[in-house]
């Protein structure tokens, strides 16, 4: 039991301190000093690095040995060749889809012709066997001969 | 006192045996469908036994790594969103070398997203999907997503922004740090190419000081659970693991967003699009962490100021990256993106 209590104390003692804390660091942090003076050290440590990288490449040269600049451009033209690789492959893919929608078309518009098709064909079954009833309905001597021997020809 | 001893002495030993370097994160199974350089689009397939949803596109923040919705096999938001039936892809951005110091920001916002979404929809279709994505945006994830359905609003039908800063001036402590008065943007730039990672984690670390000695004492509290030991570790790995920000892209995120506020007032211009966030009509929802001091609920709701389309705005408990591996952002993302089945 008294472990668990001092447990519970130490776990007590460090939210207060925690929450004390916590104030300070509000007022410090947003104090314009305080961005200022972060602001003035992220320039300086930028300044640094680039320093440094210089350095290194200059050393590197010396040596004769390829800098971090060579190998950065190398990788920079390899990435924009994959660049162009990959705009190719859109392109592929785009043209894939409009050879999809025009096969589609073309299909379509086969199995609508096969249908007008098969629609006349019915329609012109359906008029020819109008003609035939009226032919066959007509009086002989009404018609010409000419006229008659014209229809059973077509 | 024995206690107090004991535990230390039993979190000195877990330290000593490194557990943050042999933590494992991002181990729910998928698969890259898409990869260009150092980007990835990785796809977790939807769960077999559970009705197919529409799949989602998720944006994840370009400074860290993605795996923190993927930081244990029982904390994944990932694996949780594709065991209810969403087919989920996931926007890796890799680890942005010195090489892609010059890629402005309209590199990965508008042909990069444009390509993703691209390629997540002809998946989607190829596997059975509808080919229509929804769309999630986590942090500055969600800040590239919506600059992107911006300019393509019709590249996802619906859209949850997670974290995400809008309204940049609300942005807290960030935004007086990111004063155009004090932040040397260009001379940093200029001088290091790309943000380094390291100057990232630093500044993270200096805006709420007091959380270094937080997550300490909360591991030496609770050294005897295990499950949170192992938490810890992969929390701790995958918060040191920043990836550094490609320079030209930092120097607009930064001028355009901290500087400007520019998804508010507008005036981006983007490559050669104006970036007008009413352009989006469809409808979005934002959900903001109570805790959160990297990306304030005020910055997340100034999405419902610009947006064109209908927002829910909704608050998680919890701190930015707290929603990541806790159990209510993952069911709420489902509730929300599987709605539609049930009008």
């Amino acid at each position: 039991m008294a472990t668990d209590d001092l447990s519970k104390l130490t776990g007590e003692w460090y939210r207060q301190w925690e929450s004390s804390v916590s104030k300070w660091w509000d007022t410090v942090l947003e104090d314009p000093t305080f961005v200022k003076g972060m602001g003035d050290n992220l320039a300086q440590n930028a300044r640094a690095r680039s320093r440094w990288e210089e350095s290194v490449d200059q050393s590197m040269e010396a040596m004769h040995l390829p800098t971090k600049k060579d190998i950065v451009r190398v990788a920079r033209i390899a990435s924009l060749l994959e660049d162009r690789v990959v705009a190719v492959e859109d392109q592929v893919l785009a043209l894939g889809d409009q050879l999809d929608r025009i096969e589609k078309e073309t299909l379509r518009a086969r199995v609508d012709s096969a249908e007008a098709l098969l629609a006349l064909g019915d329609r012109l079954a359906a008029i020819e066997a109008k003609l035939d009833a009226l032919t066959g309905a007509a009086p002989a001597d009404d018609k010409p001969a000419t006229a008659r021997r014209g229809r059973k020809e077509s | 006192m024995a206690s107090v001893l004991g535990r230390t002495f039993e979190t000195l030993s877990f330290l000593a045996d490194d557990p943050v370097r042999t933590a494992r994160t991002g181990t729910t199974p998928h698969d890259v469908v898409f990869r260009q350089g150092k980007i990835a689009l990785r796809h977790f397939p939807a769960a077999a036994d559970k009705p197919r949803q529409r799949a989602v596109l998720v944006s994840m923040p370009l400074i860290n790594t993605w795996s923190v919705w993927d930081l244990l096999p029982d904390k994944s938001v990932f694996g949780k969103l594709s065991a209810a039936g969403i087919p989920v892809y996931v926007v890796d951005w890799g680890r942005p070398g010195d090489e892609d110091a010059t890629r402005p920001l309209s590199y990965y916002v508008d042909e990069v997203l444009t390509r993703l979404f691209d390629r997540a929809r002809r998946h989607d279709l190829a596997t059975g999907g509808e080919g229509v994505l929804d769309a999630i945006g986590y942090c500055v994830g969600g800040t590239f997503l919506a600059t992107h359905l911006a300019l393509h609003p019709e590249h996802a039908a619906r859209t949850a922004f997670v974290c995400t800063p809008i309204d940049f001036h609300s942005s807290g402590r960030l935004v007086a740090w990111a004063n155009p008065e004090h932040f040397p943007l260009d001379t940093l730039i200029s001088n290091v190419g790309n943000y380094p990672a390291d100057l990232m984690r630093t500044s993270f670390s200096w805006l709420k000081p007091q959380g270094q000695t937080a997550k300490w004492v909360g591991l030496w509290e609770r050294i005897e659970d295990a499950d949170f030991r192992t938490l810890w570790a992969a929390l701790e790995q995958w918060n040191g693991d920043n990836v550094d920000f490609p320079g030209e892209a930092y120097r607009e995120y930064v001028r355009r967003c901290y500087f400007e506020n520019a998804l508010l007032n507008g005036g981006w211009t983007l490559g050669s699009k104006t970036v007008d966030l009413r352009n989006a009509k469809h409808e979005a929802l934002v959900l903001a962490a109570a805790s959160d001091h990297i990306a304030p609920q005020a910055a997340c709701y100034g999405l419902a100021k610009t947006w064109g389309g209908p927002v829910v705005l909704e608050t998680i408990k919890g701190g930015h990256v707290g929603v990541s591996i806790g159990s209510r952002l993952p069911a709420r993302l489902i509730a929300w993106l599987t709605q539609r089945d049930e009008n």
